[in-house]
């Protein structure tokens, strides 16, 4: 019963705490997750498990590339960077410093779809990760001469990953995949556009996206879920709830179905020769999604894989090959990526590869091979949450961009996917007309004229395998 | 500001639960179970690597040791994938043995793949020449990498003529002149069981595994002991190299000989680490200095302990920057080296150091290939099963004093070697190394 003086208070004051909307547990990569929401609109993911002593906090937010005008091209970035210079609370260096402190660590990255901020600290401290993070989401400086020096960072940034001849190469690659969106431009911007923003542009950005509603912090580790929500509660409840992030924030054409095959090329000065084939693909959580996981494991995943089987171990055209299906919020990629062997032409390997995309459209795969993809995919999730950290980054990544209910869910996806359904999903997506390839050849040499310059070396390059 | 107080008990230092064997063989096993974990890991390093390479055949320990698992008398290549990714794992080889992980409840296939790796590799002649090639071929693009020869020409002036300045996996001129029984005979001679350190991780009962390696190792020669190393190094004198290429950015090396994981000074160094170049975030000197104030940088670092093992390590200070920002960057490397030699570290930042030491141990032990990993380093290093206890101690009770006088024990920053490697000419890397 509330004693009678209270009852003069003012009604803010008396005001019971909004009910938590909070899920039943579900038990995954060994943790107990459940997803809760504070009555300003933050989304909370507790996994609860006690391994060891540390705990991970990570704070998502749905911002990255997708989200910013081509003007803005590298904001989400730049901001990310910016998160680290300081409030008016916690000065330039603070967060840092207290890091340290404590023992722990903490860092940042920005993708396409979504932009994180982790901690992971001791389980007897961590909730000191969730005063900083509280007061930066919405207290961040900005200061002009911090921006001016963290341009220069981020500047220099971007000239190492242009010094890398394969993220030379994707840059102009993704352009050509997803033209006039903002997929196709590269995460951390161009030098124009970095050159191009101001304090002004970061802080509108900052203010529209970064609030509770727009928020998912997941902690996961050695917590116990009633004290942890109380501090998280405790921290971000006072928050003022802002507007969701709607379809409107993202900015950009329709992505249109690729009217054929497009072809890239770059150079670099050493004699390597880089190949990348990559096609417009699924949006993350879909069905197409888990059969281009499966696809993408029967290609390129492991020593049996078949691009490794064919292309370097028998046939030696390569030295290296992988394959990733990318999926995204609006679309994913499905790349493969292919490393030449120097005795071998570029004509050559680029052929085979074809030929074993066309396979997978043409062909069921064996039972065989299919049993052997499945397991490397559910092996891999023991890896895949080995740490907390792995587990809290897994989870908010599955939840910003889709539903965290489908990351380490034992493969129940994939094992459903029978090869009929597979090879469905090959003709569909990794059709020869959809394709982009791009090259990075020595300098002063082209794939085309590699090619004319020797004979084809074997007749075996045609064969397929059954 | 808002200070952190010293308000908590010290944290419990882990101390990874140890059994040890001698297997028949000769060779040394660790066991460190761990109750719930997903996945185990597994080392075996065996001492020599590529000390024990012909000067005319450099690669030819990392060859042996990354093509041990193409083939064994009862097994194809083929055949020993199919075992392992059929459990979801995988094993790799190098220099100094051969490692792997998998998950927990396969950890049976795991040891009985790595022991059949360990004991019969037939280097079957087809795989050879296609694996050597592949390597060729890397080595080739390597050599035009900036980053990479930067680092290989550091290890070169800092280690002259010593095997610690060879690069592991040779070169293209080397690796052509390995052939398929230099290969046989280096593992017949050098793979055996008095030279082998074997660690194991997992939710596994320690006596099992030592059952099944005992039995999977009964044939694995027990050998020799190799003889002491060689200590002799070139003296610290300063030493230029570049590698011009056309680049955005130059990779810039100072640095010099360093400790060994045995020198008395290594706590107060470790703090000295964290204060001068590996503190968190902008935490460090250099850090601070280099890319948050003067932007010059994305990525700039400094140590000397990192590298300390059974031989001398390296100093090494590295930052990535515009060909613009190379004196500015020297020079600043240089001042926060000789600042650090000069004046006590202000109480603030040595408690910060330490504090963040202290405090990280906890951190880090998760995965079970870094704790194989840890427990292999600490063996190597004849440390005690406390030995991050002893640390602690030792890390608490480093002074400002300390610090100062490791500094200038150990850093010879107008004696220190110099390389940069990008877009800059070899004139300019003269002039920069005169300061």
């Amino acid at each position: 019963m509330i004693p009678a003086p209270m009852l003069h208070r003012p009604a803010r004051l008396l005001r019971r705490p909004a009910p938590l909307r909070s899920s039943r547990p579900v038990l995954k990569a060994g943790a107990k997750v459940s997803e809760h929401r504070l009555a300003n609109g933050l989304r909370v993911l507790l996994a609860e498990r006690h391994g060891d002593p540390v705990v991970a906090s990570v704070l998502f937010y749905p911002v990255g590339a997708r989200t910013e005008t081509e003007r803005e091209a590298g904001l989400s970035h730049f901001l990310e960077h910016m998160m680290f210079k300081g409030t008016p609370r916690f000065g330039k260096g603070e967060v840092d410093r207290i890091t340290t402190e404590l023992g722990g660590a903490n860092n940042a990255f920005t993708g396409h779809d979504h932009t994180a901020y982790w901690f992971e600290l001791a389980s007897d401290r961590w909730e000191r990760a969730l005063e900083l993070e509280a007061d930066r989401m919405r207290h961040l400086s900005l200061e002009r001469a911090e921006f001016e020096a963290e341009r220069a960072v981020v500047l220099e940034e971007l000239a190492m990953g242009e010094d890398d001849p394969w993220r030379a190469l994707l840059r102009r690659v993704e352009e050509a995949l997803f033209p006039h969106h903002p997929y196709g431009r590269p995460i951390i911007g161009y030098p124009e556009s970095l050159k191009g923003l101001a304090p002004d542009d970061m802080r509108a950005y900052y203010r529209r996206f970064y609030h509770p509603g727009n928020a998912t912090l997941v902690v996961g580790g050695d917590v116990e879920p009633r004290a942890a929500l109380a501090a998280i509660r405790a921290r971000f409840g006072a928050i003022p709830a802002g507007k969701p992030l709607a379809e409107t924030d993202c900015y950009r054409r329709k992505l249109e179905e690729p009217a054929g095959e497009k072809r890239v090329e770059s150079s670099w000065d050493d004699p390597g020769r880089r190949l990348v084939v990559v096609f417009p693909a699924a949006k993350v959580g879909t069905g197409d999604d888990d059969a281009l996981d499966v696809l993408a494991t029967v290609l390129a995943g492991g020593q049996l894989s078949r691009l490794h089987r064919r292309l370097v171990v028998e046939e030696g055209l390569a030295t290296s090959v992988s394959a990733n299906n990318d999926s995204r919020v609006e679309a994913g990629a499905f790349w493969v990526f292919a490393e030449c062997a120097q005795d071998a032409r570029p004509d050559e390997l680029e052929h085979v590869l074809h030929e074993e995309l066309a396979r997978l459209a043409r062909e069921p795969i064996p039972r065989a091979e299919l049993e052997r993809a499945r397991a490397l995919l559910v092996a891999g999730e023991a890896f895949e949450g080995e740490t907390v950290t792995d587990v809290a980054e897994a989870l908010g990544e599955w939840a910003v961009d889709d539903d965290w209910r489908r990351a380490f869910d034992g493969c129940a996806r994939h094992l459903v996917l029978g090869a009929p359904l597979l090879r469905a999903v090959a003709q569909r997506v990794l059709r020869p007309e959809r394709r982009v390839v791009g090259w990075c050849v020595p300098k002063g040499a082209s794939a085309a004229r590699a090619a004319r310059r020797r004979p084809l070396r074997r007749k075996a390059a045609r064969r397929t395998r059954a | 500001m808002s200070p952190v107080r010293a308000r908590r008990k010290p944290l419990a230092v882990p101390r990874l639960p140890l059994e040890r064997f001698e297997l028949a063989c000769g060779a040394r096993l660790i066991v460190s179970p761990r109750r719930g974990a997903s996945v185990c890991a597994v080392q075996v390093h065996l001492r020599g690597g590529n000390s024990l390479d012909p000067a005319r055949q450099l690669g030819l320990a990392y060859l042996t040791g990354r093509l041990v698992d193409q083939g064994t008398r009862r097994s194809s290549e083929e055949e020993l994938a199919a075992r392992l990714e059929k459990a979801g794992g995988s094993l790799a080889g190098g220099a100094t043995g051969i490692s792997g992980q998998v998950a927990n409840e396969r950890w049976e296939v795991l040891l009985e793949t790595l022991a059949e790796c360990l004991t019969e590799p037939t280097y079957p002649r087809d795989k050879i020449e296609r694996q050597r090639q592949r390597l060729i071929d890397r080595l080739v693009v390597d050599h035009q990498d900036p980053r990479t020869r930067g680092v290989q020409l550091f290890r070169k002036l800092v280690y002259g003529a010593h095997w610690l300045g060879r690069p592991e996996a040779g070169d293209a001129a080397t690796v052509r002149r390995i052939a398929r029984a230099d290969l046989a005979r280096f593992h017949a001679q050098n793979w055996c069981g008095k030279r082998a350190l074997i660690v194991f991780c997992g939710d596994v009962a320690p006596e099992k595994v030592r059952r099944l390696l005992d039995r999977r190792l009964a044939r694995f020669p027990a050998g020799r002991e190799l003889g002491p190393p060689d200590l002799t190094f070139p003296p610290r004198v300063p030493r230029a190299a570049s590698f011009p290429a056309e680049r955005q950015q130059a990779h810039v090396f100072l640095g010099h000989l360093g400790i060994t994981r045995a020198d008395p000074d290594y706590a107060a160094l470790l703090v000295m680490d964290h204060v001068l170049g590996t503190g968190p975030g902008f935490t460090n000197r250099v850090a601070r200095r280099l890319r948050d104030e003067l932007g010059l940088a994305y990525t700039v670092h400094a140590s000397i302990s990192s590298s300390a093992g059974v031989l001398p390590g390296t100093f090494t200070a590295y930052i990535g920057t515009s060909p613009a920002n190379l004196a500015t960057a020297v020079a600043g490397f240089r001042r926060e080296i000789e600042r650090i030699q000069r004046e006590p570290v202000p109480r603030a930042e040595l408690e910060l150091a330490r504090s963040y030491l202290l405090g990280s141990f906890v951190i880090g032990f998760e995965r079970a290939a870094r704790r194989v990993q840890t427990i292999v380093a600490a063996e190597r290093n004849h440390l005690p099963d406390d030995h991050l206890e002893q640390l602690v101690r030792a890390v608490t009770a480093v002074t400002a004093d300390d610090v100062r006088r490791v500094a200038q024990a150990h850093l010879f920053p107008r004696h220190a070697c110099l390389v940069v490697a990008g877009p800059v000419t070899k004139g300019a890397v003269a002039k920069l190394i005169r300061g």
